[in-house]
């Protein structure tokens, strides 16, 4: 008794094959562990330019249970306040992962600051001019009733800078179809102040002296690579 | 398909044999992937609705299980092979890149694939409803969910808000932040409804299926409907979280959320249904009536 179809063994035939494909295409190299250790605690000096830690003003965390979960996700978090000569205040919050993954959206901005009730007023693209070059960064406008807070962050994927949403899955693509686990970051600055255009101007100050003051190496992985 | 079957008689269960290689296949695709949604999303409260959607699909296929049997008189091989290959490069590349739309995504073209392919566009026919449910499986993407929560998070608790206030209730409003009384409740993401919206259109889905009404007119009014009750529901839940954290304290209703509000909300969308459906059904007698006379 033949009961076997050909039709049948074809198409289980292809399935296989469609799973083998898929266990071929998986990337296992991670684009980490080829280079030197990320530490965020000694990449980013303590003091730089005017700027100094300043102890005194924690940056706004995601919620707890968020928390929980950027512990499984995130490798390393750094979250400093600096404070200015003249005392303006810029909070720094950087997030670095070496699987680079969806669970990157938790840091980002517009998820994490509503999830701590704040409104976002609004969200823009934006660009970064400094000395090595354009940086493409997202602003965006939190409020929370009279704590108005202007942030401006950007996301890595590897050595790329990227936008959230579509271009950070295909940044992410690119590496993995070619076998590769890229890691990721996600660099945040934020400052309480009511006004928005001073904050940014003053956001960019601190950046430009703040990436002046690291190596160049560390610069290219916190900012990706400059000047394409 | 009653045609093919009557030129066939007495193959009956052997048949079965026939779908193993399939069945196989179809195993090493997907049982990884199932397995890694239950690990993973189908614990989260937003994509609970997962198995019992699969369990939904699985059950529908069954009803249907005759159309697997019969021989067809003609295939499509074409379409058939097509659609299959086109599937499994979508699963392939969406397994192996951990993006699970693409992997979950390419379950319909892949069966619909094999269908054409063994039983001819018959067999797509008959089998068409839970191929499209396949959609209340597949993981809302990220940018979707991110674009949609908050505004609908806002428009609950706006609303919330304002119809407590007009009952009377000590009610005000901060962002997404309801205080009453002495308490603050956070509207939290899930509360935004996006997901339930997503498992309540299912659910409306099912009942369509269930009632297999005629009238198109009938089922287009409650696939209207679908998303404004689960809209309504949303809001629902918040105003008896709110009501029960006030009258009862902030205990039993943390307790209250967490264990009865998503019932409370399907029971809630469900009444809505099963009224609408009532509403529709009495218009189109009186209607029916009305023109007889």
């Amino acid at each position: 008794m033949m009961m076997l179809d050909r039709r049948m063994l074809l198409i289980g035939l292809l399935m296989f094959a469609g799973a083998g494909l898929a266990y071929v295409m998986t990337p296992t190299k991670k684009i980490a562990s080829e280079s030197d250790k990320v530490n965020l605690e000694k990449m980013i000096p303590e003091s730089f330019g005017e700027w100094r830690i300043d102890t005194s003003v924690v940056p706004v965390l995601p919620s707890p249970e968020l928390l929980a979960k950027l512990e499984k996700i995130y490798n390393q978090t750094l979250a400093r306040t600096y404070i200015s000569s003249k005392g303006q205040r810029i909070m720094l919050s950087i997030a670095y992962s070496d699987d680079q993954n969806e669970g990157m959206n938790i840091h980002r901005p517009e998820i994490c600051y509503p999830a701590q009730g704040f409104d976002i007023l609004r969200t823009v693209a934006g660009e970064l001019v400094t000395q090595y070059g354009k940086l493409p960064v997202t602003r965006v406008l939190a409020q929370q009733r009279a704590r108005n807070e202007p942030i401006t962050y950007w996301v890595i994927v590897g050595d790329k800078i990227t936008f959230f949403g579509l271009p950070h899955k295909l940044a992410q693509l690119r590496y993995g179809l070619t076998g590769k686990v890229a890691d990721g970051m996600l660099v945040r600055v934020s400052s309480i102040d009511s006004d928005e255009s001073g904050a940014y101007r003053l956001q960019q100050e601190f950046l430009e002296a703040m990436l002046a003051g690291m190596s160049e190496k560390d610069r290219a992985r916190i900012a990706g690579r400059f000047g394409v | 398909m009653s045609i093919a079957s009557d030129a066939k008689p007495g193959h009956g269960g052997a048949d079965w044999l026939e779908w193993l290689p399939v069945a196989a296949g179809l195993l090493v695709l997907y049982l990884t992937t199932f397995y890694d949604l239950a690990a993973t999303i189908w614990q989260s409260e937003e994509h609970a609705h997962g198995p019992i959607v699969l369990a939904v699909i699985v059950w529908f296929m069954w009803e249907e299980r005759k159309a697997l049997l019969i021989a067809p008189a003609r295939t499509a091989p074409g379409p058939g092979y097509s659609l299959l290959v086109f599937g499994l490069l979508l699963y392939a590349v969406g397994r192996s890149q951990g993006i699970i739309l693409f992997e979950v995504v390419a379950l319909a073209p892949i069966l619909a694939g094999v269908l054409l392919a063994t039983r001819g566009w018959e067999g797509l026919r008959d089998l068409w409803f839970p191929l499209v449910f396949t959609v209340f499986l597949v993981p809302l993407p990220g940018f979707f969910v991110d674009a949609l929560t908050v505004p609908l998070k806002q428009h609950v608790s706006e609303i919330a808000e304002q119809l407590l206030y007009a009952a009377g209730y000590p009610i005000a409003r901060n962002g997404v932040v309801l205080i009453v009384g002495q308490y603050q409740l956070l509207v939290a993401d899930a509360c935004s409804g996006l997901n339930s919206m997503f498992s309540l259109s299912a659910l409306g889905f099912v009942y369509l299926r269930l009632m297999r009404y005629r009238s198109l007119l009938h089922n287009g009014l409650i696939i209207a409907f679908i998303l404004p009750i689960a809209f309504g529901a949303n809001i629902v839940r918040v105003i008896i979280l709110v009501l029960v954290t006030y009258h009862l304290g902030d205990e039993t209703g943390q307790g209250f959320a967490h264990n009865f509000a998503g019932m409370l909300l399907f029971m809630v969308a469900l009444l809505m249904l099963l009224g609408l459906d009532g509403v529709i059904r009495l218009a189109s007698v009186r209607r029916r009536g009305r023109s007889r006379v």
